[in-house]
């Protein structure tokens, strides 16, 4: 070990934080001031408000989206049951023709045969 | 952080050694290291509120010891070991060197460097921070405070021959 990192050494290990004064805390404790301090949740809240505002704030954005997107495709689906009803509905009246003119068609041809 | 002042008594009894120790290295003498301390304590305690972390407090009780004993320092007309008593000192040491108690001795050593050699020097070996971080702690340019410690070292080196050899023999 050279001079230099002996040195190092010697100031590392002599250089610790040595003790206060016997009775420093309680002659610190002495002195603060009588008025109550802010309560020790207030850092946190100061910390976390901000975090909750922004979190509430993107849960209620999410919330009216997801609410549209829900409405528009509750109107979709009622769209498109009337939709498929009015197709039914017109194939039946459609079958119901064709029945029709064909007995129809059916009738005349005997009547001309007899 | 801690509001209540059975909170803030453990933040004081977990902290006191770092902020006395600087404030006694910086400052050379223990009466004033002390009010400078207690100082310092009392302006956390006024600032508790902006403390987020544990880091935040170590680092926050190490900017404002620093700063706080510096000013005291300033105030003196001079410091406490000059190059006189210095001289005296060592004549003495040879003279003891068989029961001083050597971390004192090294204290004594460090009061003979300049104010922000010594500092620096503080900053380093008690708070073990690396370069960059004194240069944060100090506001000073990197550069600067690898200067001041070359030179602190250097300086020390020169003027701790006699107590160095006396500490390697001692083991």
């Amino acid at each position: 070990m050279d001079e230099h990192e002996e040195l190092e050494r010697l100031l590392h290990r002599e250089l610790q934080a040595r003790d206060a004064p016997p009775g420093f805390s309680a002659r610190v404790i002495a002195k603060l001031p009588q008025a109550p301090q802010p309560a020790p949740l207030q850092t946190a809240h100061r910390v976390w408000l901000p975090g909750l505002r922004w979190t509430a704030a993107a849960v209620a954005l999410m919330a009216i989206a997801g609410g549209g997107y829900w409405e528009h495709q509750r109107r979709e689906r009622i769209a498109g049951e009337r939709a498929r009803g009015q197709v039914i509905l017109a194939l039946h009246i459609s079958a119901v023709t064709l029945h029709d003119v064909l007995h129809k068609v059916v009738k005349d041809t005997k009547g001309d045969a007899e | 952080m801690a509001g209540s002042t059975l909170e803030f008594r453990e933040i004081v009894e977990a902290h006191q050694a770092r902020v006395y120790s600087i404030a006694y290295r910086i400052l050379g003498d223990r009466g004033t290291a002390e009010e400078v301390a207690q100082d310092v304590f009392l302006e956390l305690y006024r600032a508790i509120s902006g403390i987020a972390s544990d880091e935040h407090l170590t680092a926050w009780l190490r900017r404002v010891a620093v700063h706080r004993a510096t000013d005291a320092l300033r105030r003196r007309p001079r410091a406490l070991y000059g190059a006189a008593e210095f001289g005296d000192w060592m004549t003495k040491l040879s003279h003891e060197a068989a029961s001083f108690a050597l971390a004192s001795d090294v204290e004594k050593l460090l009061l003979t460097l300049p104010p922000t050699q010594r500092t620096v020097i503080l900053l380093r070996y008690q708070e073990d921070l690396l370069p960059p971080e004194i240069a944060e702690v100090l506001a000073m340019p990197l550069a600067t405070v690898k200067s001041h410690l070359q030179r602190a070292l250097k300086s020390l080196r020169a003027r701790a021959q006699d107590a160095l050899k006396e500490y390697t023999r001692r083991g």
